[in-house]
């Protein structure tokens, strides 16, 4: 009976919907000593009061849901780079891993404002790599390009467009994009170096694909609302599909992966990729490139300090590949260690975990300090030269 | 299957539908122990063969010892009763432990002491307990053993109080099984409540709190003496929300289904002795220990020295209880030590009663022995204690969320000794209850820490 009024005025048939509703409720649950009476005034009271409560609550938990839940901002399609970037003039919230909110710049540099800076002779380097260049864990003022800017008293300008998630196939192609476009004058290019993987890869198309449907749900559905979701259909890093099991145990655990590939094999093909990827960036890109090393040490893994690069190997053979292809390295691990050491550790923050994770503000500031070195290479001539002799 | 799974979310929505739909006891009955032995096998299937001999061993003995005319053989079934049980009990649990504890003496005698790969089946202390005070009830004359073996088999398994307790005795659980359960939508809320209060008890206060105990019991060398004074407290913080979070959820469950089960905390944090503290602290453990321990020991009717002593055994036992490893036997000694001295002094000098003196006294001798609780050797106990004491630098970490965690923890002691303690109940026709409960149900969802984190008493 009630769904015809509902046609025909909504608020009339929801009250009547409430109060037969709630008259059921009276009559199937609650209060079965009291008289009927009272027992429906008290269902049909109870039943409101839920449903005002329920709204009010989670009015409360979206109001109060930025100050802990992250944000999640449409991408665009920037014809410049060729890729998909976070729309600019957007503030990105990130809250797990320290505390920061970044300011998506045009062509969706994180923390930089604009394209245009104050002294048009200063060096431009455009910035390339993963989340670790991205830098959203920290604020605008404490990210690569910020500390730049200021310790080289914006002699340096730094173009920030590392996007998390990508690796050597991305920055190649966009390189390339951005050269044919000429929308924004590089003078060099500068690769931050933390997992050898970024380069490793077999040489492949750059992931260019912009999905519409995420970046409508981004643009239009609270971020509390996309985060619940996320939690409740994936699981472990969030990029898991949440799988749920009802068969009885035990479980097998998952083969363990095997050792790190240090087999002949592995180092073979692996220093074979990594070469035909530095070949590749060498043929794309007319300007100076330079490799920053700030690999993922030092860490702390299950208790244990560690300071020793597992990978010296690979850089010595990187650093090799390097000098033939007239690219400069810079290796900050030894930065990080005196860092370290002193207790002010480059990555991890009071909300995360000292010692592994994304670098944090000390860390860009060491890296930051790399690049200040940059022109003093590039007035020698931009030939390889060594920042660190006693490793030769 | 843990009460924090999804899984089990849907395993108990299938369940409550199940048995609100059964009207014929004995059917009821038949689901919840089907669903108590999948709830078991969900860990690992081969082990319930263990659940079964203790439940086949328990009522054949309780009966034999029903029917035996003789004490002596009464006493007979008993002991079989308890050398099966705690025989299980000791080969699973404390086989290990004992041979590496004597292997010195094993090889100075020429023989070879080589331990076993054995797996520790989960709730093993849990069960076994519950069924040897079903069996020593029925011997002491305190109980009659029951003459069904479905009602018998589900108290020992079933599935809210299986693996972490509380311990219900059979006098509390049995009458309600062999009974229509009470059910009424209003007992279903309050279980409901009580449920989510346990999740968020285990999700946002104890696994947040754990991130940090975690890392930093892992290597306190590495950080400075105020994040090792955190995690230490936070460590108090965390097995109290952890084990509390779980008795919370599974009487709750229990309510759902429409049994009641003892309480097993009462804010141990307020205790205003290390007495008062075991009367508020996993309180069905604790009571099993004094009935069939403590009392059968002498208790304290043997004179002043013979009670210190019996205080000390079962609390040394007890700390074996939860784990073998020779920090839980410190733990144990610990605490016992406290105990007498406790009631030495009292004994001797007239204490004046200053309450939060008391509290302040008792908290920091618990919250020094949970650091022999979790730590891993005497070796470690050494290392933070060191940190604790003597404040060496390191890395400094104070995270917001831990440290929000142990504010909660001293906000919500400090609220239950006021009138606010009502308001906590969240009675179901309060306005602020449906706010409430909605936020926590967000909450939940939100910012639950993303790993999956095992409840720590599964490991006892």
């Amino acid at each position: 009976m009630w769904v015809s009024y509902s046609f025909t005025c909504r608020s009339t048939s929801f009250l009547i919907f409430l109060h037969h509703a709630s008259n059921r409720v009276a009559r199937r649950t609650f209060w079965h000593r009291n008289d009927f009476a009272a027992s429906v005034y008290r269902g049909r009271l109870m039943l409101r009061r839920w449903i005002v409560g329920m709204l009010l609550g989670t009015l409360l938990v979206a109001a109060t849901s930025p100050w802990f839940v992250r944000s999640y901002v449409p991408r665009i399609q920037d014809p410049t780079r060729g890729v998909a970037v976070l729309q600019p003039g957007s503030d990105y919230r990130w809250r797990s891993e320290g505390y920061a909110t970044t300011r998506i710049g045009p062509m969706g540099m994180p923390g930089r404002g604009t394209l245009e800076h104050d002294d048009p002779g200063g060096l431009r380097l455009a910035l390339w790599g993963d989340s670790q260049a991205e830098g959203v864990c920290v604020k605008d003022r404490e990210k690569i390009a910020a500390q730049v800017a200021g310790l080289s008293s914006n002699q340096i300008h730094v173009f920030p467009f590392a996007r998390s998630g990508d690796d050597c196939n991305d920055w190649i192609a966009q390189i390339a994009t951005l050269r044919n476009h000429d929308a924004v004058r590089v003078d060099a290019h500068v690769f931050l170096l933390v997992e050898w993987s970024d380069w490793t890869v077999e040489i492949a198309d750059a992931n260019e694909g912009l999905d519409p449907s995420r970046s409508k749900i981004s643009a239009t559905i609270p971020a509390f609302l996309i985060q619940a979701v996320r939690n409740i259909v994936t699981t472990g890093d969030a990029t898991t599909r949440r799988r749920l099991r009802f068969r009885p145990g035990p479980v097998k655990s998952p083969a363990l992966s095997s050792e790190r590939g240090t087999s002949g094999g592995a180092i073979a093909s692996t220093a074979e990729r990594l070469s035909g990827q530095l070949e590749r960036l060498r043929r794309q890109c007319d300007a100076p490139c330079i490799f920053v090393y700030a690999p993922l040490i030092p860490a702390i893994i299950d208790g244990e300090t560690t300071f020793n690069d597992p990978d010296q190997w690979l850089f010595d053979h990187f650093r090799q590949l390097c000098s033939d292809h007239g690219l400069h390295v810079l290796d900050a691990r030894d930065a990080m260690t005196a860092a370290a050491r002193a207790g002010d550790w480059p990555r991890g923050f009071h909300n995360g975990q000292f010692g592994v994770g994304h670098y944090n503000a000390t860390g860009n500031r060491i890296i930051a300090e790399q690049l200040l070195t940059i022109p003093v290479w590039l007035a020698s001539g931009g030939r390889p030269v060594n920042n660190d002799p006693a490793k030769d | 299957m843990q009460f924090t799974q999804i899984e089990f979310l849907i395993f108990l929505g299938l369940i409550l539908v199940a048995v609100w739909r059964c009207r014929a006891r004995v059917t009821r009955n038949l689901i919840l122990l089907a669903a108590s032995y999948y709830f078991y096998s969900y860990w690992d299937y081969r082990f319930c063969g263990l659940l079964l001999l203790s439940t086949a061993v328990d009522f054949f003995v309780a009966g034999r010892i029903s029917h035996a005319a003789k004490p002596r053989a009464k006493k007979a079934w008993l002991c079989v009763s308890l050398g099966v049980n705690l025989g299980v009990l000791g080969f699973f649990k404390y086989f290990n432990f004992f041979i590496e504890s004597a292997t010195p003496l094993i090889e100075s005698a020429g023989l070879n002491a080589s331990t076993l790969n054995i797996i520790l089946p989960v709730g093993i202390s849990f069960y076994t307990f519950q069924t040897l005070s079903y069996t020593i009830d029925v011997y002491r004359g305190k109980i009659r053993p029951t003459n069904s073996l479905l009602d018998f088999a589900l108290y020992v398994a079933f599935f809210p109080q299986l693996v972490a307790g509380p311990i219900v005795r059979a006098s509390e659980l049995l009458p309600q099984l062999a009974r229509r359960p009470n059910w009424s939508a209003l007992r279903f809320y309050g279980g409901f409540q009580l449920a989510l209060c346990g999740l968020i008890k285990k999700v946002l206060l104890a696994d947040r709190l754990g991130e940090v105990v975690d890392v930093v019991f892992a290597a306190p060398q590495l950080y400075g003496g105020l994040t090792v004074w955190l995690a230490v407290i936070g460590y108090a913080g965390q097995i109290y929300y952890d084990f509390s979070g779980y008795t919370d959820i599974a009487i709750g469950v229990a309510k759902m289904l429409g049994y009641r089960f003892p309480k097993n905390f009462r804010h141990p944090y307020l205790a205003t002795s290390v007495a008062d503290f075991w009367h508020r602290w996993h309180m069905t453990l604790s009571r099993w220990l004094r009935d069939y321990l403590y009392i059968p020991l002498g208790g304290s009717r043997r004179g002043a020295f013979r009670t210190n002593v019996n205080l000390i055994i079962t609390m040394v036992l007890g700390g074996l209880w939860h784990g073998a490893a020779w920090t839980f036997v410190l733990w144990g000694f610990w605490h016992g030590t406290a105990l007498v001295c406790e009631r030495e002094l009292r004994r001797r000098y007239e204490l004046r009663k200053a309450v939060w003196l008391g509290r302040l006294s008792t908290v920091l001798v618990v919250v020094f022995g949970w650091v022999l609780f979790r730590s891993t050797s005497l070796d470690h106990v050494a290392s933070i204690t060191r940190q604790l004491l003597f404040q060496t630098p390191g890395i400094d970490w104070y995270p917001p969320l831990a440290i929000a965690a142990i504010g909660i923890m001293v906000l919500e002691h400090a609220a239950w000794t006021t009138r606010l303690r009502i308001a906590m109940r969240l009675r179901a026709d309060r306005w602020y209850t449906p706010i409430a409960t909605i936020v926590m149900i967000w909450c939940l969802i939100l910012y639950a820490p993303r790993g999956f984190t095992p409840f720590v008493y599964f490991q006892f």
